[in-house]
């Protein structure tokens, strides 16, 4: 088990030098720079790009960037936040991104088992009817326009919410009564894809022999559902939890925008746009380690669902 | 000449004097005139103005700035929010007393006074003056200030404050580190190149003793300038002080990095010090600002506002539902949103200070038609303005011209005149907007024969994002094709970023693409100095040796007060742009943002510069603060 670890982290780092190679060149290519900006004099940006080494050949940033990256500083912001640290700004930014994302997944899962156990036990019935529109719904409608939608009714119109993101700064009810918009319209789609998955998972499931066997032992429908046939369904959505997550994670630029949250959407965006080079290499290495990360901890935890998948184990073991 | 031009000088000098009227932080009893009078033209539509009694909150939405930073910014909101929490040495406002708009002393104690050639200007300062930290403010902290905005090493963006129309003798030689020797010969050459990568490299570069800019006594500073230079762009040079704000030593010694080639005064709010009419006292970036008045401030009396909340919100829709909802003052008007309020009360127009066009390359190597000028002529005359700026664009006005209507001319001081609203002004532009498909068509079959009658393709590069000009873009296909014949001409549309749209056109490589040239309101002739060809980086191809010395003359030689030879000077050098044709005009930027029942704008007409005076209008005291501030 521990070698099969250190053999997925060394991996992960494998994987991130690559990414970051990757995502530097592209950058790079893209014409303009972060001082294009016509405002600035010639003598200015000559000045400016001298500074932050961007007059050397583009191996030798790539460099000064595994340079700081090894040594955890990301350097300084050229363009969005200039001069600041990098690291200032993204543990400014990531935590607010970080909970609305985790607040997401944290009704996706629940709700998508309620409702996909729900629509499997009545199927072909007026419950399983309803969820199936729902999730229709749900994944034909972008998540953009239901949090529009919801924003719109439930906010301007009904005044049951506030429209944009609590100014408050501390974690208290103003702030949280402010999430819910945005955390509803960044799940639905999740909730949806686990629905549907489950509802056909569990339904085949509950067709199964050994289905039949707990029936036979007296155990009632929603005892064998939920200590038997839930479980057994579970490995493949764990493994759609990430994509699900680091969907989210990525997709959570335009609920933020819609609702004013300055979470870390925004600053990729504007990091982009500007060719703040530093802060996109940094954002890119962030959101590429928490998706390896995620990928990590749901493997690692196959094992615990179903005790039969040894990690790292012998020939004989079923691998994950 | 010179007995006339000392007697304009000081006859001119004594009217400006007449700044220390009634209405204002100066009790002089005496009316003499305003500054800025120009009658009917200059008299603004005064409303009726209560005195508000209870704290006026004004709520807006702005957007997000990364740091308050003076000499780094060169993002327009970080200048506002500059303006409201520096001290600048003048303001010009509106005198509610005398129903003029006027320059009034802030920071300074007086106007500036000046030599006789104009070239060495002195102001004096107040000797009350303090950040709100308590820090006093004189002449030696903005010396420090300024030596700090030119440090080579530190590269400021808004170093060329001092040596652009208010041009400090030494000011560029320090900042680029070159000899003055050098700095001096490239200066007398007539023709520049600024450019670091042919400037004399030197191990005798300039001093602080070469620049000049002087400190007198405590409250005196005095500035040695490379050519004569006009009291309105002294006196806006130091208006809305952004660049030019006094940094405090203490604070920004400590925010230097240990080799001193970065600072991070202004990054955050607590490395900040603040002077201006408001103090920011809460800044959550990407999230609020909140300003709240500085009772010490020489002219606070004169604005309304006690506390400004200004939310970033990026999302259109989301600032409008918070308008409709009350819970902001104010929201500009886009296409989508301006034909719903057109027609309300409490729309106004704001208009615009540039037009916009799209460039043309007229010295094309791959595209031998563009340098044909009777080509670029018939895509004049074929572009219908009025549809494009009042069906897509909606706010905007339809521009045949180059100088926008912004561009003041005349007697500066006492009876400016728009530029478009002279004989010479108007004379450069064609009736019905200039939209003349016959003439057009006529003009593209004589290029287009003389180009070998073969088929013409022809790439606009306009905005990522920008909807209108993709729209626009659109239209002008489908107007150009149709009326050339479209097995004739063929119009490419290639959408791309604002940065690399500049970056392709500024290396020529460019068929045509959208863009505009910025103007000082105040001074057009300095700011036509982009349609030079030895200005660097440029836009266009066009090289007129009779441009070049018009506009050498006009904004710093012998016509720089010569008012009426302005005014030609200005009409001929338009004329000699749009003969030209390096650039296509189409519509002026004006604007329409609506305010809330609340706001009861001082000035019913938008008047330039102080628009609708909305920072000295009435306000209802009804709205408690929605934004709680953080310790």
């Amino acid at each position: 088990m521990l070698k099969y670890v250190l053999q997925r982290v060394l991996f992960m780092f494998i994987a991130l030098f690559l990414v970051s190679l990757f995502t530097f060149f592209l950058i790079n290519s893209v014409p303009g720079g972060p001082f294009e900006n016509p405002a600035i004099r010639p003598e200015v940006r000559l000045a400016m790009e001298r500074r932050f080494h961007l007059d050397q050949p583009l191996i030798v940033q790539f460099g000064h960037f595994l340079r700081s990256i090894v040594t955890f500083d990301f350097g300084i912001s050229l363009i969005v936040q200039p001069s600041r640290d990098i690291t200032d700004i993204l543990t400014e930014r990531f935590p607010i991104t970080i909970v609305l994302n985790l607040l997401s997944n944290f009704i996706i899962v629940p709700l998508g088992f309620f409702l996909g156990s729900l629509a499997a036990l009545k199927r072909n019935r007026i419950p399983d009817h309803a969820v199936s529109a729902l999730v229709v719904v749900f994944i034909s409608v972008p998540s953009f326009v239901l949090a529009s939608l919801m924003q719109y009714f439930l906010a301007f119109r009904l005044g049951l919410f506030p429209m944009i993101f609590s100014t408050s700064q501390n974690w208290d009810w103003d702030r949280l009564h402010s999430m819910i918009l945005p955390i509803l319209a960044l799940s639905f789609g999740g909730i949806a894809f686990i629905t549907r998955f489950l509802r056909g998972e569990l339904i085949e499931t509950l067709n199964s022999d050994y289905m039949l066997l707990a029936k036979t032992k007296g155990l009632r429908t929603h005892q064998a559902v939920f200590r038997h046939a839930l479980r057994n369904s579970l490995i493949p959505i764990m493994g759609m939890l990430v994509g699900i997550f680091v969907t989210i994670l990525s997709g959570s630029v335009v609920v933020e925008e819609i609702f004013a949250i300055p979470g870390m959407g925004r600053i990729m965006i504007n990091a982009l746009l500007s060719h703040d080079y530093p802060l996109i290499m940094a954002t890119t290495v962030m959101y590429t380690f928490i998706a390896l990360v995620a990928r990590l901890l749901i493997d690692l935890s196959y094992s615990i669902v179903d005790p039969r998948i040894v990690i790292g184990g012998g020939r004989s073991a079923a691998r994950s | 000449m010179k007995f006339w031009k000392k007697a304009f000088v000081i006859a001119g000098s004594a009217l400006t004097l007449g700044l220390l009227a009634a209405c204002g932080g100066n009790n002089d009893p005496d009316p003499t005139p305003p500054v800025v009078d120009g009658g009917e033209q200059q008299q603004g539509q005064q409303a009726e103005q209560p005195v508000a009694e209870g704290l006026v909150v004004y709520r807006r939405t702005g957007a997000s700035i990364p740091s308050l930073a003076p000499h780094n910014h060169t993002f327009d909101p970080v200048r506002v929010a500059l303006t409201y929490t520096q001290g600048s040495f003048f303001y010009l406002l509106y005198c509610t007393e005398t129903n003029h708009i006027r320059w009034f002393p802030g920071f300074a104690a007086d106007l500036p006074v000046h030599n006789d050639d104009m070239t060495v200007w002195t102001i004096t300062l107040r000797e009350d003056l303090a950040f709100s930290n308590g820090t006093p403010i004189n002449a030696h902290t903005y010396e420090y200030s300024w030596r700090m905005l030119l440090n080579p090493t530190l590269a400021s963006p808004g170093a060329s404050a001092f040596f652009n129309v208010f041009n400090v003798v030494g000011a560029r030689a320090y900042f680029l580190g070159l000899n003055m020797e050098d700095y001096l010969e490239i200066t007398a050459s007539g023709e520049p190149n600024w450019s670091p990568d042919v400037l004399p490299a030197t191990d005798n570069p300039a001093t602080w003793d070469d620049v000049g800019i002087e400190v007198l006594d405590d409250y005196t500073l005095r500035f040695t300038l490379a050519t004569p230079t006009r009291e309105i762009d002294v006196l806006q040079t130091f208006a809305s002080m952004a660049a030019l704000a006094a940094v405090d030593p203490e604070m920004y010694e400590a925010a230097f990095n240990a080799d001193r080639t970065i600072n991070t005064y202004g990054l955050e709010l607590a490395d900040l010090a603040q002077s201006g009419r408001w103090i920011m006292v809460d800044w959550a970036r990407d999230q609020y600002r909140v300003f709240e008045r500085n009772h010490d401030h020489p002219l606070a009396h004169m604005f309304t506002w006690d506390v400004i909340e200004e939310l970033v919100v990026p999302d259109p829709g989301t600032v409008m539902q918070m308008f409709l909802a009350g819970e902001l003052d104010v929201m500009a008007l886009t296409s989508t949103t301006f034909p719903q309020f057109r027609e309300d009360p409490r729309t106004v127009r704001v208009e615009g200070p540039v037009v916009w066009g799209f460039h043309i390359n007229s010295a094309s190597e791959t595209n031998p038609i563009l340098r044909d000028r009777d080509f670029r002529h018939a895509l004049f005359y074929a572009t219908d303005r009025v549809t494009i700026a009042h069906d897509i664009f909606q706010v905007f006005i339809p521009a045949n011209y180059i100088a926008s209507s912004r561009a003041w001319v005349g007697d500066l001081a006492n009876n400016p005149v728009r530029f478009r609203d002279t004989p010479q002004g108007m004379a450069n532009q064609g009736a019905n907007y200039s939209f003349d498909p016959e003439r057009a068509l006529e003009l593209f079959n004589l290029a287009w024969e003389r180009n070998g009658s073969v088929p013409v393709q022809m790439e606009l590069q306009y905005f990522e994002g920008a909807l209108e000009q993709r729209l626009a873009s659109e239209f002008l296909k489908e107007e150009f094709e149709g009326l050339f014949g479209a097995d004739r001409f063929e119009l490419v549309l290639t959408s791309m970023p604002v940065t690399a749209s500049y970056e392709r056109m500024q290396a020529g490589l460019h068929d045509s693409g959208w863009g505009t040239e910025g103007q000082n309101s105040w001074n057009a002739w300095a700011t036509f100095n982009i349609w030079r060809y030895d200005q660097l980086p440029r836009l266009h191809q066009m090289n007129s040796p009779e441009f070049m010395e018009l506009q050498t003359r006009a904004a710093q030689g012998d016509l720089v007060f010569d008012d009426d030879g302005r005014i030609d000077a200005l009409a001929r050098m338009e004329a000699i742009i749009l003969d030209y044709m390096p650039w296509v005009p189409i519509y002026q930027n004006n604007t329409a943002v609506i305010y809330s029942d609340r706001v009861h704008l001082l000035l019913d007409e938008f008047l330039f510069p102080v628009g609708h005076a909305v920072h000295q209008s009435f306000i209802e005291p009804n709205v408690e603060r929605s934004i709680v501030v953080n310790p």
